[in-house]
């Protein structure tokens, strides 16, 4: 009869920690989902500023065209650019593309310093505001991925989560974008000058 | 503001090491025992009554200083317009917030006004900006229709950020017109016309585009508060209180295993729900939704 209790008992306790766990990974799994998904939404985000960026330049050119003298290859290392975002596919070719644009895009930018007239021109300075806004955007939501991606990499590092994660097909990701060789030179939209 | 940390985290620990050795009397009867509690549980409240004023004084002193400005050194917004610089007249406050007032009624949309007078060196106008509305979440959530305008007076910087919301409408050319409208004014350090210009400019479109017209006419303020998320020292002591007599009765009737399989039980429920933690933007002013922006918007010489 003791025995039949204690059986009983192991048996009772086994169910409890398989729910225990069963509960645990269940919620875990659920979690990292959603994080990954963040992850994928705030790539997006940049994916759509990039394209934003990528869809004023034409205007840009139009602009600086009708007051300076454009050289031919400028024009040609712009477009180049622009179809290199156009065809790149993950997230770290993207942004590399779009540093790509930013190079390309400088010498267009240094024009308005010597045509004053261009500089002082309403519709050049509405366009440098979506620029900067643009830029702006690019800024922002890159923070954000990076932040969504640490987010979602601590989350499955952490204890309870490390024993599921692997098992699930969840990966540290390492789109981590942190490195920006082009964020130095840039084109800064400055109103001071 | 480490060291102050610091300070009030070794004046706590004796008032807590007290409590803990009056709990561990040896054999006194359970009831005893809880009373005993409970009067130093009042103590510690009596305590906290006096220390919590003068470590919230301590806290507030360096701010009083004013170096550069944190988006976290920042009081909660007392309303639409929040002078922290100190540069517009009552009156000017009055006429914006009334305003303001109009265009979150009738246009739900909202528009926050902030001075301040300079930004902490590392920071640029526009990640301030986007870490403002990040904490105060300007604009409803779900719509995203908010207007951060930010000024900052030295150097002389002024930012308008417009919500996900708005973006369609306040371009950030028409929004970097705006600014440029309100340069010569902030120029000349007259935020008195600046702003009400701005903020009039704004809210036009807006209400254009709302099919709205606002009338000059003063309004009824009516702030509702937001009910806090947050717990009472009251609850606190509580639930605290309930969760010790727990514990003290099955340690006492040997049920200590009871303890750990609820410990492993409310691990394993935790974070079940996936809740979403909503940070309102902050105490007093109920008005700020919880709306986000993008990073759109201009910045300028305003």
């Amino acid at each position: 009869m003791k025995a039949l209790w204690v059986l009983l008992g192991v048996l009772g306790l086994i169910v409890v920690v398989l729910l225990l766990a069963g509960g645990s990974y269940w919620s875990a799994k659920n979690q990292m989902v959603q994080k990954s998904a963040d992850v994928d939404a705030a790539f997006s985000n940049i994916d759509v500023d990039l394209q934003r960026r990528s869809d004023l330049i034409p205007n840009l050119v139009a602009t600086v065209k009708g007051y300076a003298n454009v050289e031919e290859t400028i024009l040609t290392n712009i477009a180049n650019a622009r179809a290199g975002l156009m065809t790149a596919q993950t997230p770290n070719e993207k942004l590399a593309a779009n540093d790509r644009l930013n190079v390309a895009l400088l010498p267009l930018m240094r024009m308005q310093e010597n045509y004053p007239q261009l500089k002082s021109n309403d519709q050049f300075m509405r366009l440098e505001d979506e620029l900067a806004g643009t830029e702006n955007r690019i800024a922002v939501s890159r923070l954000r991925y990076n932040a969504a991606i640490k987010d979602y990499n601590v989350f499955i590092q952490q204890f309870p989560n490390s024993l599921f994660a692997n098992f699930a097909g969840f990966h540290p990701k390492s789109g981590y974008y942190t490195a920006d060789p082009g964020a130095r030179t840039a084109p800064k939209v400055d109103f001071s000058k | 503001m480490s060291a102050i940390h610091l300070t009030v985290a070794r004046c706590r620990e004796p008032f807590i090491l007290k409590a803990c050795g009056a709990s561990r009397e040896p054999r006194a009867p359970l009831a005893r025992r809880i009373k005993a509690m409970l009067r130093t549980v009042r103590d510690v409240r009596w305590l906290m009554a006096v220390v919590l004023p003068m470590a919230v004084v301590l806290l507030m002193a360096p701010a009083g200083a004013m170096r550069g400005e944190t988006v976290k050194g920042l009081p909660a917004p007392t309303g639409y317009v929040n002078d922290f610089a100190g540069v517009l007249t009552p009156q000017t406050r009055q006429s914006v917030e009334d305003l303001c007032t109009q265009v979150d009624r009738q246009a739900h949309a909202q528009i926050a006004v902030v001075t301040i007078k300079t930004i902490d060196s590392d920071q640029s106008i526009e990640e301030f900006a986007t870490a403002l509305e990040e904490k105060w979440k300007v604009g409803a959530k779900g719509t995203d229709r908010g207007v951060l305008m930010l000024l900052v007076m030295s150097p002389r910087r002024g930012r308008i950020e417009v919500g996900y919301g708005l973006e369609g409408i306040l371009n950030d050319a028409k929004v970097g017109d705006i600014g440029r409208e309100m340069a010569p004014f902030a120029q000349k350090g007259d935020y008195n016309q600046a702003v009400p210009l701005g903020v009039r400019e704004i809210a036009g479109v807006i209400a254009t585009d709302a099919g709205v017209a606002l009338n000059a006419a003063p309004v009824v303020h009516q702030y509702h508060r937001q009910p806090q998320a947050q717990l009472s020292m009251f609850q606190v002591l509580l639930f605290g209180g309930i969760a010790l007599v727990v514990i003290v009765v099955l340690i006492r009737t040997g049920h200590i295993g009871m303890l750990f399989f609820l410990l492993f039980n409310l691990m394993g429920g935790g974070g079940g729900g996936g809740g979403r933690d909503d940070d309102r933007g902050g105490g007093g002013f109920g008005g700020f939704g919880g709306g986000s922006s993008g990073g759109g918007g201009a910045s300028g010489d305003f």
